[in-house]
């Protein structure tokens, strides 16, 4: 689990340990992020504080599922391709939780959406959403989260 | 007185007597007259006897010329004996009629002497008169009587002479007919000439058939030697072919076995079975393959002996296996879902089956199948699918990274920018736009060329999608100042189709209609119901045109018409190519009209969708 310093300008993750800042912001919805990617997650984590989310984050599957689990986030942003445990791999363990059967998992990937084995099999565990991420803004990956949770 | 009475009475009967010899003197002067008359009348008669006797010798005369002319006939020929024997006959009936007329004239000679006498004793009677006047009426009465009988035998005389007139006429016409006979006669005569001609005629031909059939004979005896000497070739021929035929025979199994050996090395598994589906070739290759062995399985059905199973391991029921259905159907499986053959030591592997019919005058004889493994086409296969979704993901990503900074940036995210930051930024980010399009067709090609292309339709707002497709494009279309109009037929009920290739046709048709129209220059888009049960896009533009030498390339992949490559404009050849694949594959049809050639006429677009969608399901690879 990666923490990030807090001191970084764009990185501004949370740490789960800030508890002042966490009880300060009683309204704000924590959003578990897994991607592998360095620069597609400060991106993502970035927008997130920005725009008022608390930010968990993980680079894996494994780690994504430990988290969500030990975290219970209230939405979580969910990439596919990933080493160690695969994005289908994690959405079938969080579902097969009793807390994790019911949250809103929004699935952000850049496969093919017309036609990919990997798509079509994540589809079958009931993800609440998914969407390609070179096809839509940051921006709009928030307002798809405001409406998710919202709902 | 009385004596002078009597002597007066005396004197008157003296004068009376006087005037009675004086009358009757009178009266026997009127006889004489009367006796003289009838003696130039039996004079008369006389010469009319004599006229009378004269025709009856000039009959007598004629029937001597007929009973001659009857004997001139008589002796012609002995074959015309009967009819002279009737002309005898004639002859002899007309010597009778003319004894007949000669008796008439008899006793017309002795009426005629009768007068005479009575003539003589008339004049006799006359003399007799002066004594006995009273006998003089009476005999003047017989005289009348014997007048009258004379004019009924004259008018007899007259009658006879008209019979005779007949008689001769009769004469006439039998001579007449008697000519005719003669000519008939001699007719039968020519006739009988011609038969005898034509009997001597018959009697040559058949003479020359006597002749012709010697000589077919000596022909026969001639065909009889010839054939025995043909039956001696024969022999001898008989001998070389039975040769010939042994060697041929070595030739051919020689032939046969180079074939079957042929047949049985083929790369590829062969397989033939008859009409009832039982195995009577099996080649190495499918021995291999399938790990039997020829003698296990031959005269056996193969789709009994071999297990068939698909991609998940569902065993193939028999009568779905290529052989059954080439034999059932006489068709040739070639393609179709692929196939499995699983091994008796559990493996398995993928087939490309073509089973085709044997066909003989029509009838199934049996099938032909060829078979392979196709597990390291399977493996390029799904090589070529990884490789798609590893580029989408590797070239997908940087890209991602790249527009969402930029996009943060330029939103003021993390701080203002100045404009000319702004203006930068705003190229870079606009660029990667562009490179994220790009990848996003080039993956489409991909998808499109592999197969893989799935079509989900969905319940769709299709005045929304598109509305929301010219938003996109709305400030490209005021960049070049295009007067732009959308028309929407708002009785259209809302349509299935997949909204990501939907928006991907129209935003493909769309931007090149932006892209290849002038500035200042006109778009107009309409959607209406087409044909009930369609959908039509139709983009109207008044650019570039499509050149008309180029307009049946215009669909090709990569393919760009020369204007558009010279006006200096962007396109990766690719948009109409997937355009053309996604419609085609949902379906529908698209197609143009444009003025090529001239420039600047414009291209109209034309995008006709079925209303109900249509399911699509990719071919697995």
């Amino acid at each position: 689990m990666e923490i990030v310093k807090t001191s970084s300008t764009h990185f501004l993750a949370n740490n789960p340990n800030i508890s002042n800042f966490k009880s300060s912001m009683k309204k704000q919805k924590t959003v578990l992020i897994v991607e592998d990617e360095k620069s597609l997650r400060g991106a993502m984590v970035d927008i997130l504080c920005i725009k008022n989310f608390i930010p968990i984050f993980a680079k894996n599957g494994r780690e994504g599922v430990e988290l969500a689990l030990s975290r219970h986030p209230d939405l979580i942003l969910l990439d596919l391709v990933m080493p160690e445990m695969d994005g289908t791999a994690a959405l079938t363990a969080i579902r097969a939780d009793d807390w994790g059967k019911n949250v809103p998992i929004i699935i952000l990937t850049n496969l093919r959406t017309t036609n990919d084995q990997i798509i079509a099999d994540a589809m079958t565990h009931n993800p609440t959403y998914y969407l390609v991420k070179s096809d839509c803004k940051l921006h709009d990956i928030v307002k798809k989260i405001e409406v998710v949770l919202k709902s | 007185m009385k004596q002078k009475n009597s002597i007066s009475a005396a004197d008157d009967i003296i004068l009376k007597l006087k005037i009675l010899a004086k009358e009757k003197e009178s009266v026997r002067r009127k006889l004489a007259v009367t006796a003289a008359k009838l003696a130039v009348t039996a004079e008369k008669l006389a010469a009319t006897a004599k006229e009378k006797e004269s025709v009856r010798r000039k009959l007598a005369v004629t029937a001597a010329k007929l009973a001659s002319t009857a004997t001139k006939l008589a002796t012609t020929a002995k074959e015309k004996e009967s009819v002279r024997r009737k002309l005898a006959v004639t002859a002899a009936k007309l010597a009778a009629t003319a004894e007949k007329l000669a008796v008439t004239a008899k006793e017309k000679e002795r009426v005629r002497r009768k007068l005479v006498i009575t003539a003589a004793k008339l004049a006799v009677t006359a003399e007799k008169l002066v004594i006995t006047a009273a006998k003089l009426a009476a005999t003047a009465e017989k005289l009348a009587i014997a007048a009258e009988e004379k004019e009924g035998v004259r008018r007899k005389l007259a009658i006879t002479a008209e019979e005779k007139e007949d008689v001769r006429r009769k004469l006439v016409v039998i001579a007449a007919k008697l000519a005719a006979t003669a000519e008939e006669k001699e007719d039968v005569r020519r006739k009988l000439v011609v038969t005898a001609a034509k009997l001597a005629t018959v009697a040559e031909e058949k003479e020359g058939v006597r002749r012709k059939l010697v000589v077919t004979a000596e022909e026969k005896e001639d065909v009889r030697r010839k054939l025995v000497v043909i039956a001696q070739k024969l022999k001898n021929s008989h001998e070389t072919l039975e040769h010939k035929v042994f060697e041929r025979t070595k030739e051919l199994e020689m032939s046969r076995a180079k074939e079957e050996a042929i047949l049985l090395s083929i790369g590829d598994g062969l397989l033939v079975t008859d009409e009832k589906g039982n195995i009577i070739i099996i080649n190495k290759t499918a021995e291999k393959l399938l790990g039997i062995k020829s003698e296990e399985v031959l005269g056996k059905i193969f789709s009994e002996e071999v297990v068939l199973v698909d991609e998940k391991g569902v065993v193939i029921p028999p009568e779905k296996h290529p052989v059954e259905m080439a034999l059932t159907g006489s068709v040739t499986t070639a393609s179709g879902p692929t196939y499995y053959y699983a091994r008796k030591d559990k493996t398995k592997f993928p087939m490309a089956i073509m089973a085709t019919p044997v066909l003989l005058n029509g009838k199934v004889i049996g099938t032909i199948k060829i078979f392979r493994d196709i597990t390291s086409e399977r493996e390029v296969d799904k090589a070529k699918t990884e490789f798609v979704s590893l580029a989408s993901h590797q070239l997908r990503t940087p890209l991602s990274a790249v527009s969402w900074y930029a996009e943060m940036l330029l939103a003021g995210d993390v701080g203002d920018l100045n404009e000319k930051q702004k203006k930068y930024l705003d190229e870079v980010y606009r660029s990667n736009q562009r490179m994220v399009e790009l990848v996003n067709a080039l993956l489409d090609v991909s998808s499109l060329e592999l197969g893989t292309f799935l079509i989900e339709p969905e319940a769709i707002d299709l005045s929304k999608l598109v509305q929301s497709v010219i938003d996109e494009q709305k400030s490209q279309i005021s960049a070049k100042q295009i007067s732009f109009s959308f028309l929407f037929e708002k009785s259209m009920s809302k349509m299935r189709a997949d909204p990501k290739h939907i928006r991907m046709v129209v935003q493909n048709i769309l931007s090149n209609a932006v892209k290849y129209t002038h500035e200042g220059g006109r778009i107009k888009l309409s959607i209406s119901v087409f044909e009930k049960k369609n959908v039509l896009i139709k983009l109207s533009d008044t650019g570039y045109g499509i050149p008309k030498n180029q307009q049946d390339k215009i669909f090709t992949k990569l393919f760009r018409a020369d204007n558009v490559r010279d006006k200096d404009t962007d396109g990766t050849g690719l948009g109409l190519y997937i355009v053309k694949s996604i419609v085609e594959n949902s379906g529908g049809k698209v197609w143009f009209e444009s003025l090529g050639g001239k420039e600047n006429k414009g291209t109209t677009f034309y995008v006709k969708l079925p209303l109900n969608g249509k399911e699509v399901l990719p071919v697995s690879i």
